[in-house]
């Protein structure tokens, strides 16, 4: 038993020392925002699987370096996302001092991506993050897998997402080569979706403001 | 070197951060691999525009690490 984990952990250290040059890489392209943090990124990740090999004996059979950069991608996206909540809380404080335009983001500043916190800190995300429910990239991300489970939903992410990225429904309509009137009903349902999430989860009010310019009633 | 910076002018802006660097929008990964398989195939035409078009960085990447794994 012990001796699998020695065997487990030796593995798993060959292949980060070996493949850690191709994993920065990865990494720095993947996330370019987190370019000089990618080095701890990865080390968080290469501590991560070892604790879980040495309380489990946990095994990869996807191969270590697979799941090295499967825990990596996590990680980086866990950093994205606490910035994520200081953006929309800022875009709340914002909104509740009377400015509901939806253009003073402007006066947003500057937000600077925090390196790795410190414990204490983390404990406090933590909290904050069970008391605060689920933030926007989240629940897109459950639209998304809510759209592939039933492949008749894939226009509607494929047209919300377009949408999401600045198209109008008739540049939308003749990129996918389907009718504008086809464009908004995707859009609509794509909406309804999400509105009925997030009234039903506990999001930060600033979503609403920033998906639909108006509060939840 | 300086601590990366976040600057947003609007509200739309703060959206397509999220899809653009949080990956929101991004296929499973069983997917995105079938889409590696067979790119054109009609059931991945989302992931066609995500990749291709849209150029999401992180799908991006990781066709580039399962390229360079299959080469070692
Ligand atoms: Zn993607």
């Amino acid at each position: 038993m012990d001796g699998d984990r020695t065997r487990l952990e030796a593995e798993l250290t060959e292949a980060f020392v070996s493949g850690s040059a191709e994993l920065r890489r990865w990494l720095q392209q993947a996330f370019e925002r987190l370019y000089d943090q990618a080095d701890d990124i990865l080390h968080d990740a290469f501590t991560e699987t070892l604790r879980r090999i040495r309380s489990e004996g946990f095994c990869s059979s996807a191969g270590w370096i697979t799941y090295l950069r499967v825990v990596a991608r996590n990680r980086a996206i866990d950093r994205l996302r606490s910035c994520e909540r200081r953006i929309f809380r800022q875009l709340a404080s914002h909104s509740t001092s009377g400015d509901s335009s939806g253009s003073s983001a402007a006066n947003l500043g500057v937000m600077a991506i925090d390196s790795e916190p410190g414990p204490s800190t983390r404990v406090a995300e933590d909290e904050r993050r069970s008391r605060q429910g689920i933030l926007l990239s989240q629940v897109l991300e459950e639209f998304c897998r809510w759209c592939e489970s039933k492949s008749s939903r894939l226009l509607m992410k494929e047209a919300y997402e377009r949408s999401l990225r600045g198209q109008k429904p008739f540049e939308i309509a003749a990129a996918m080569g389907i009718a504008p009137s086809d464009v908004y009903s995707l859009l609509h349902r794509a909406r309804n979706w999400i509105f009925d999430r997030i009234r039903q989860a506990d999001v930060e009010r600033s979503v609403f403001l920033t998906l639909y310019g108006h509060g939840p009633t | 070197m300086s601590e990366p910076d976040l600057q947003f002018r609007s509200f739309a802006d703060v959206v397509r951060w999220v899809i653009e660097e949080l990956g929101a929008m991004c296929p499973s990964p069983e997917r995105l691999a079938g889409y590696w398989e067979n790119p054109g195939a009609v059931e991945y035409r989302d992931i066609r525009y995500h990749v291709e078009e849209a150029g999401c960085p992180i799908c991006r990447a990781e066709r580039h690490a399962v390229d360079a794994g299959h080469r070692q």
